[in-house]
Protein backbone atom coordinates (compact mmCIF):
# COMPACT_ATOMS: atom_id res chain seq x y z
CA UNK A 1 0.00 0.00 0.00
CA UNK A 2 1.58 3.12 -1.06
CA UNK A 3 1.49 6.42 1.25
CA UNK A 4 -0.76 8.12 -0.93
CA UNK A 5 -3.39 5.77 -0.76
CA UNK A 6 -2.91 5.35 3.17
CA UNK A 7 -3.71 9.59 3.48
CA UNK A 8 -6.44 9.22 1.49
CA UNK A 9 -7.82 6.13 3.37
CA UNK A 10 -7.31 7.94 6.63
CA UNK A 11 -8.85 10.73 5.36
CA UNK A 12 -12.06 9.20 4.04
CA UNK A 13 -12.10 7.57 7.25
CA UNK A 14 -11.99 11.35 9.39
CA UNK A 15 -14.49 12.57 6.59
CA UNK A 16 -16.89 9.73 7.77
CA UNK A 17 -15.65 10.04 11.45
CA UNK A 18 -16.53 13.66 11.71
CA UNK A 19 -19.94 13.17 9.60
CA UNK A 20 -21.15 11.01 12.16
CA UNK A 21 -20.92 13.22 15.11
CA UNK A 22 -21.80 16.22 12.75
CA UNK A 23 -25.07 14.24 12.82
CA UNK A 24 -25.45 13.42 16.31
CA UNK A 25 -25.57 17.45 16.70
CA UNK A 26 -27.74 18.38 14.04
CA UNK A 27 -29.94 15.87 14.77
CA UNK A 28 -30.00 17.15 18.63
CA UNK A 29 -30.84 20.27 17.09
CA UNK A 30 -33.11 19.59 15.13
CA UNK A 31 -35.52 17.75 17.06
CA UNK A 32 -35.24 20.09 19.70
CA UNK A 33 -36.58 22.64 17.20
CA UNK A 34 -40.00 20.78 17.24
CA UNK A 35 -40.12 19.93 20.72
CA UNK A 36 -43.48 21.22 22.09
CA UNK A 37 -42.99 22.75 26.30
CA UNK A 38 -45.12 20.91 27.64
CA UNK A 39 -44.91 18.78 30.75
CA UNK A 40 -46.37 15.57 28.79
CA UNK A 41 -43.96 15.83 26.16
CA UNK A 42 -40.87 15.96 28.10
CA UNK A 43 -40.94 12.04 29.01
CA UNK A 44 -39.43 9.27 26.90
CA UNK A 45 -36.16 8.91 25.00
CA UNK A 46 -37.14 11.41 22.29
CA UNK A 47 -37.76 14.25 24.64
CA UNK A 48 -35.10 13.75 26.79
CA UNK A 49 -32.75 13.43 23.50
CA UNK A 50 -34.22 16.82 21.87
CA UNK A 51 -34.21 18.81 25.45
CA UNK A 52 -30.32 19.21 24.56
CA UNK A 53 -29.82 23.40 24.33
CA UNK A 54 -29.63 23.58 21.09
CA UNK A 55 -27.98 27.24 20.76
CA UNK A 56 -25.05 25.41 21.82
CA UNK A 57 -24.86 22.91 18.90
CA UNK A 58 -24.44 26.03 16.74
CA UNK A 59 -20.96 26.57 16.68
CA UNK A 60 -19.53 23.15 17.12
CA UNK A 61 -22.30 22.09 13.73
CA UNK A 62 -20.76 25.32 12.30
CA UNK A 63 -17.04 23.93 12.62
CA UNK A 64 -17.90 20.47 12.20
CA UNK A 65 -19.84 21.04 8.94
CA UNK A 66 -16.79 22.56 7.75
CA UNK A 67 -14.04 20.63 8.30
CA UNK A 68 -16.40 17.66 6.91
CA UNK A 69 -17.14 19.72 4.14
CA UNK A 70 -13.04 20.20 3.56
CA UNK A 71 -12.05 16.81 3.88
CA UNK A 72 -14.65 15.60 1.61
CA UNK A 73 -13.55 18.27 -0.96
CA UNK A 74 -9.89 16.74 -0.61
CA UNK A 75 -10.84 13.48 -1.17
CA UNK A 76 -13.18 14.19 -4.32
CA UNK A 77 -10.58 13.81 -6.78
CA UNK A 78 -10.01 10.43 -5.93
CA UNK A 79 -13.92 9.69 -6.60
CA UNK A 80 -13.74 11.42 -9.78
CA UNK A 81 -11.08 9.47 -11.15
CA UNK A 82 -11.22 6.08 -9.78
CA UNK A 83 -14.38 5.42 -8.26
CA UNK A 84 -17.37 7.23 -10.34
CA UNK A 85 -15.82 5.22 -13.55
CA UNK A 86 -15.73 1.99 -11.89
CA UNK A 87 -19.47 2.87 -11.13
CA UNK A 88 -20.53 3.54 -14.18
CA UNK A 89 -18.93 0.75 -15.52
CA UNK A 90 -21.30 -1.22 -13.38
CA UNK A 91 -23.53 0.54 -15.14
CA UNK A 92 -24.87 2.03 -11.87
CA UNK A 93 -25.60 5.47 -12.97
CA UNK A 94 -28.31 5.84 -9.77
CA UNK A 95 -25.38 6.05 -7.62
CA UNK A 96 -23.53 8.51 -9.65
CA UNK A 97 -26.47 10.77 -9.89
CA UNK A 98 -26.74 10.63 -5.96
CA UNK A 99 -23.61 11.37 -5.60
CA UNK A 100 -23.79 14.32 -7.50
CA UNK A 101 -26.72 15.60 -5.77
CA UNK A 102 -25.32 15.39 -2.82
CA UNK A 103 -22.61 17.25 -3.70
CA UNK A 104 -24.92 20.20 -5.39
CA UNK A 105 -27.20 19.98 -2.39
CA UNK A 106 -23.69 20.15 0.39
CA UNK A 107 -22.54 23.38 -1.82
CA UNK A 108 -26.24 24.51 -0.78
CA UNK A 109 -26.31 24.04 2.60
CA UNK A 110 -22.69 25.72 2.54
CA UNK A 111 -24.56 28.86 1.15
CA UNK A 112 -26.94 28.65 3.88
CA UNK A 113 -24.71 28.32 6.57
CA UNK A 114 -24.72 32.07 7.80
CA UNK A 115 -28.49 32.22 7.51
CA UNK A 116 -28.18 29.10 10.40
CA UNK A 117 -25.95 31.05 12.25
CA UNK A 118 -27.85 34.70 12.02
CA UNK A 119 -31.20 32.16 12.91
CA UNK A 120 -29.10 30.61 16.26
CA UNK A 121 -28.58 34.25 17.47
CA UNK A 122 -31.85 35.64 16.92
CA UNK A 123 -34.27 34.95 19.78
CA UNK A 124 -37.14 35.96 17.11
CA UNK A 125 -36.21 34.20 14.20
CA UNK A 126 -37.78 31.00 15.61
CA UNK A 127 -39.42 29.79 12.72
CA UNK A 128 -36.39 30.17 10.45
CA UNK A 129 -34.16 28.58 12.75
CA UNK A 130 -36.07 25.24 13.10
CA UNK A 131 -36.30 25.29 9.06
CA UNK A 132 -32.68 25.97 8.40
CA UNK A 133 -31.94 23.29 11.20
CA UNK A 134 -33.91 20.93 9.72
CA UNK A 135 -33.14 21.85 5.95
CA UNK A 136 -29.55 21.00 7.39
CA UNK A 137 -30.41 18.03 9.02
CA UNK A 138 -32.54 16.09 5.90
CA UNK A 139 -29.30 17.10 3.34
CA UNK A 140 -26.87 15.74 5.94
CA UNK A 141 -28.91 12.85 6.86
CA UNK A 142 -29.11 12.32 2.75
CA UNK A 143 -25.26 13.35 2.37
CA UNK A 144 -24.08 10.76 4.90
CA UNK A 145 -26.52 7.61 3.34
CA UNK A 146 -25.55 8.16 -0.23
CA UNK A 147 -21.81 8.24 0.48
CA UNK A 148 -21.78 5.13 2.96
CA UNK A 149 -24.02 3.75 -0.19
CA UNK A 150 -21.35 4.47 -2.69
CA UNK A 151 -18.16 3.38 -0.18
CA UNK A 152 -19.74 0.59 -0.28
CA UNK A 153 -20.45 -0.14 -3.97
CA UNK A 154 -16.88 1.06 -5.03
CA UNK A 155 -14.58 2.44 -2.63
CA UNK A 156 -11.42 4.83 -3.24
CA UNK B 1 -17.26 44.81 9.46
CA UNK B 2 -20.90 42.90 9.79
CA UNK B 3 -22.13 40.46 7.08
CA UNK B 4 -25.70 39.53 6.54
CA UNK B 5 -26.14 36.04 6.44
CA UNK B 6 -29.43 35.64 5.02
CA UNK B 7 -28.49 37.92 1.93
CA UNK B 8 -25.58 35.49 2.06
CA UNK B 9 -27.77 32.64 1.56
CA UNK B 10 -29.24 34.51 -1.33
CA UNK B 11 -26.49 35.64 -3.09
CA UNK B 12 -24.62 32.00 -2.85
CA UNK B 13 -27.65 30.66 -4.13
CA UNK B 14 -28.78 32.83 -6.97
CA UNK B 15 -25.39 33.03 -8.28
CA UNK B 16 -24.70 28.79 -7.51
CA UNK B 17 -27.42 28.03 -9.75
CA UNK B 18 -27.42 30.52 -12.15
CA UNK B 19 -23.75 29.12 -13.04
CA UNK B 20 -24.75 25.54 -12.81
CA UNK B 21 -28.13 25.96 -15.12
CA UNK B 22 -26.51 28.65 -17.38
CA UNK B 23 -23.01 26.86 -17.89
CA UNK B 24 -20.98 29.91 -17.18
CA UNK B 25 -17.75 29.46 -16.98
CA UNK B 26 -16.02 28.83 -13.92
CA UNK B 27 -12.46 28.29 -12.47
CA UNK B 28 -11.78 24.07 -13.33
CA UNK B 29 -9.67 21.86 -11.94
CA UNK B 30 -7.44 18.96 -14.04
CA UNK B 31 -7.22 16.41 -11.05
CA UNK B 32 -4.88 14.18 -13.43
CA UNK B 33 -2.42 16.74 -13.86
CA UNK B 34 -3.07 19.15 -10.82
CA UNK B 35 -3.98 22.30 -13.08
CA UNK B 36 -6.45 24.47 -12.75
CA UNK B 37 -8.11 27.03 -15.51
CA UNK B 38 -10.73 28.98 -16.58
CA UNK B 39 -10.22 27.43 -20.22
CA UNK B 40 -11.57 24.06 -21.33
CA UNK B 41 -8.56 21.97 -21.66
CA UNK B 42 -10.35 18.59 -20.69
CA UNK B 43 -8.58 17.05 -24.63
CA UNK B 44 -5.16 17.52 -23.19
CA UNK B 45 -5.35 17.19 -19.11
CA UNK B 46 -8.65 14.83 -18.90
CA UNK B 47 -11.53 14.69 -16.65
CA UNK B 48 -12.10 18.61 -15.43
CA UNK B 49 -13.93 19.38 -12.28
CA UNK B 50 -16.32 22.54 -12.01
CA UNK B 51 -17.51 22.21 -8.74
CA UNK B 52 -14.96 23.90 -6.75
CA UNK B 53 -15.05 26.86 -9.36
CA UNK B 54 -18.49 26.57 -8.86
CA UNK B 55 -18.07 27.25 -4.95
CA UNK B 56 -15.40 29.78 -5.01
CA UNK B 57 -18.01 31.78 -7.41
CA UNK B 58 -20.94 31.22 -5.27
CA UNK B 59 -19.10 32.34 -2.01
CA UNK B 60 -17.94 35.44 -3.88
CA UNK B 61 -21.19 36.36 -4.70
CA UNK B 62 -22.47 35.55 -1.46
CA UNK B 63 -20.16 38.14 0.12
CA UNK B 64 -20.87 40.85 -2.22
CA UNK B 65 -24.82 40.06 -1.41
CA UNK B 66 -23.81 40.28 2.49
CA UNK B 67 -21.58 43.22 2.35
CA UNK B 68 -24.59 45.22 0.09
CA UNK B 69 -27.43 43.35 2.76
CA UNK B 70 -25.56 45.42 5.43
CA UNK B 71 -25.66 48.96 3.78
CA UNK B 72 -29.19 49.87 3.91
CA UNK B 73 -28.90 49.39 7.73
CA UNK B 74 -29.63 52.02 9.66
CA UNK B 75 -27.53 52.35 13.56
CA UNK B 76 -31.20 52.24 14.80
CA UNK B 77 -32.73 49.01 13.00
CA UNK B 78 -32.07 45.55 15.61
CA UNK B 79 -30.44 43.09 14.50
CA UNK B 80 -33.26 40.30 12.89
CA UNK B 81 -35.50 42.86 12.12
CA UNK B 82 -38.63 42.53 10.07
CA UNK B 83 -37.07 42.99 6.23
CA UNK B 84 -34.00 40.62 7.43
CA UNK B 85 -36.54 38.04 8.35
CA UNK B 86 -38.02 38.46 5.14
CA UNK B 87 -34.85 37.80 3.46
CA UNK B 88 -33.84 34.72 5.79
CA UNK B 89 -37.26 33.14 4.53
CA UNK B 90 -36.86 34.06 1.00
CA UNK B 91 -32.86 32.44 1.30
CA UNK B 92 -34.37 29.36 2.88
CA UNK B 93 -36.49 29.10 0.03
CA UNK B 94 -34.43 29.46 -2.83
CA UNK B 95 -32.02 27.18 -1.64
CA UNK B 96 -34.73 24.45 -1.15
CA UNK B 97 -35.72 25.31 -5.05
CA UNK B 98 -32.10 25.15 -5.93
CA UNK B 99 -32.18 21.53 -4.37
CA UNK B 100 -34.81 20.84 -7.08
CA UNK B 101 -33.40 22.70 -9.95
CA UNK B 102 -30.15 20.44 -9.23
CA UNK B 103 -32.37 16.89 -8.52
CA UNK B 104 -34.29 17.65 -11.68
CA UNK B 105 -30.88 18.56 -14.00
CA UNK B 106 -29.84 14.96 -12.87
CA UNK B 107 -32.89 12.84 -13.98
CA UNK B 108 -31.20 11.38 -16.57
CA UNK B 109 -28.87 9.34 -14.20
CA UNK B 110 -32.44 8.14 -12.74
CA UNK B 111 -34.63 7.12 -16.05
Amino acid sequence: MTSFTLTHWSLLLLHGLMSVALLGAVSHQTLGCWQTNSAAARTGFLSRYASAEGAIFANPVVLLFLTTFTLGALIYPEYRLGARYAIEEMRLLGIVGLFELKEHCLALCLGLLPLYVWAWRHPAAQKIRALSTTTLAAVLWFSFLVGHLVNNVRGL
Amino acid sequence: MRLSGPAFAIGFTLCYLLTLVLELPVLGYYPLTGDWSFQDHSAQAGTAMHWYGLIFTALLAGLLASTIGMLPRRPSMPVGNKLEQQLAGLGLVLSWLGMIVCASSLSRYFV
